[in-house]
């Protein structure tokens, strides 16, 4: 009987144990659900969020090969204008070298008849004319060699193309601030998605440099290139001409057709199907 | 224009190519020549001074050549005004809508002074 009861009394006890301990795990369940529903809110909201830096990351990433293309173009636009410019320069150094020749030349001549002019003026004097008469064939010959001046014209007017081909050179400081403001303008777009980004992740912020002004996208051309073929102004010549030929004839504006096909001329004659002279400057 | 003699007004965002154009303008024998920074200082320009010729670059902040040619053509008192766009755009697009703005002619940059003589002469030929 006692035996009996002992074995009772266990097995009671091993039942509440048992409930204690699903008690325990119902609790434990009760803390763990909001837990668990938080975490599975946070991985719903976390997947789109990843896809948008996923997007994002990946946008700016395109972004910065071609910024750094921009800037191959800026070094290269420089360094073709200033070599221009050099070229340019040198040759009127050259020029004004020789020029400087010629007016040396010239001067020893003027010089010479300088002298020869004084003599005859003194044989006058004396009446001495049979020495004028010699001197004056001198005087003559010297005079004769003094033919510099259409040389230093010559010179003058090369000086003047050169200093034309700097003026056109120097253009590439404007082709060159559109081609830098096309790139800050990358910069500046990459730069607010990674604000939006951070701002996202954690309302965290990168502050924005004030000194630097963001320009206006219709300021500046992102395809300004220095070409000095004369390519482009030949193409759309072709399209004024064709315009100005065409309103005069009708008397009112070509079509949009009409501009494509001057256009796909223009085209042709720069690929070189056409015949055209580049290289007018 | 007075006595012949014409003023032309030069629009760059660019002082280095305002000067530019100044100076072929000069190299070609035009002296009378007042400067704007931009569409808006052009417009401005336009109605306190007595402007004959327009040279304007394309893309500038606050007013753009193109704007600026559409506000000029709009206003009655300017509306033939002979303009001459100077600019880095030379793709077809760009060339149409300057030409719809009405813009006279068209010289796409690096330009020579040699083609800014000859578009000023076809221009006032025509004018």
């Amino acid at each position: 009987m006692v035996n009996g009861e002992t074995k009772l009394v266990k097995r009671v006890d091993s039942i509440l144990r048992e409930i204690e301990e699903l008690k325990a795990i119902f609790i434990l369940g009760q803390r763990v659900i909001p837990f668990l529903e938080e975490l599975f809110h946070f991985v719903r909201e976390v997947g789109p969020m990843l896809d948008e830096i996923n997007k994002s990351l990946e946008e700016s990433s395109n972004k910065i090969p071609r910024a750094s293309n921009q800037l191959n173009t800026v070094t290269k636009t420089t360094e073709v204008a200033t070599t221009e410019i050099l070229d340019a320069l040198d040759q009127m150094s050259l020029k004004f070298g020789e020029m400087k020749g010629f007016i040396n030349v010239m001067k020893q001549s003027y010089e010479k008849q300088k002298k020869i002019a004084g003599r005859i003026g003194r044989y006058i004097e004396r009446g001495e004319f049979d020495k004028v008469s010699k001197n004056w064939v001198k005087f003559y010959t010297a005079f004769k060699s003094l033919n510099g001046f259409d040389d230093i014209l010559e010179k003058l007017s090369d000086v003047k193309r050169d200093a034309d081909n700097i003026m056109v050179a120097l253009q590439f400081q404007d082709i060159t601030a559109q081609q830098i403001s096309a790139i800050n303008h990358l910069i500046e777009s990459v730069q607010e998605k990674l604000n939006h980004l951070l701002g996202k992740l954690g309302n965290l912020d990168i502050k924005k440099d004030s000194s630097v002004s963001s320009r206006n996208v219709a300021s500046f051309n992102p395809d300004a290139e220095y070409d000095r073929t004369g390519a482009k102004q030949k193409a759309v010549d072709e399209i004024l001409n064709g315009i100005i030929e065409r309103d005069e004839e009708a008397g009112d504006r070509a079509s949009q057709e009409e501009i494509d096909e001057l256009f796909n001329k223009s085209e042709k004659i720069k690929s070189g199907e056409g015949d055209v002279n580049s290289g007018n400057f | 224009m007075e006595d012949g003699k014409i003023r032309f007004l030069v629009v760059d965002d660019s002082p280095t190519m305002r000067r530019i154009v100044i100076n072929a303008l000069k190299n070609i024998g035009y002296t009378d020549i007042v400067e704007a920074e931009d569409g808006k200082d052009a417009l401005a320009k336009l109605y306190s001074e007595k402007i004959d010729f327009i040279i304007t670059d394309w893309n500038m902040p606050n007013m753009t050549g193109l704007e600026l040619t559409r506000a000029v053509r709009s206003d009655p008192n300017f509306a033939n005004i002979p303009i001459l766009m100077v600019t880095t755009r030379g793709m077809k697009q760009d060339v149409i809508e300057a030409l719809e703005a009405r813009v006279n002619n068209y010289i796409v940059k690096p330009f020579t002074p040699q083609v800014l003589k000859e578009k000023i002469e076809q221009i006032l030929k025509t004018v």
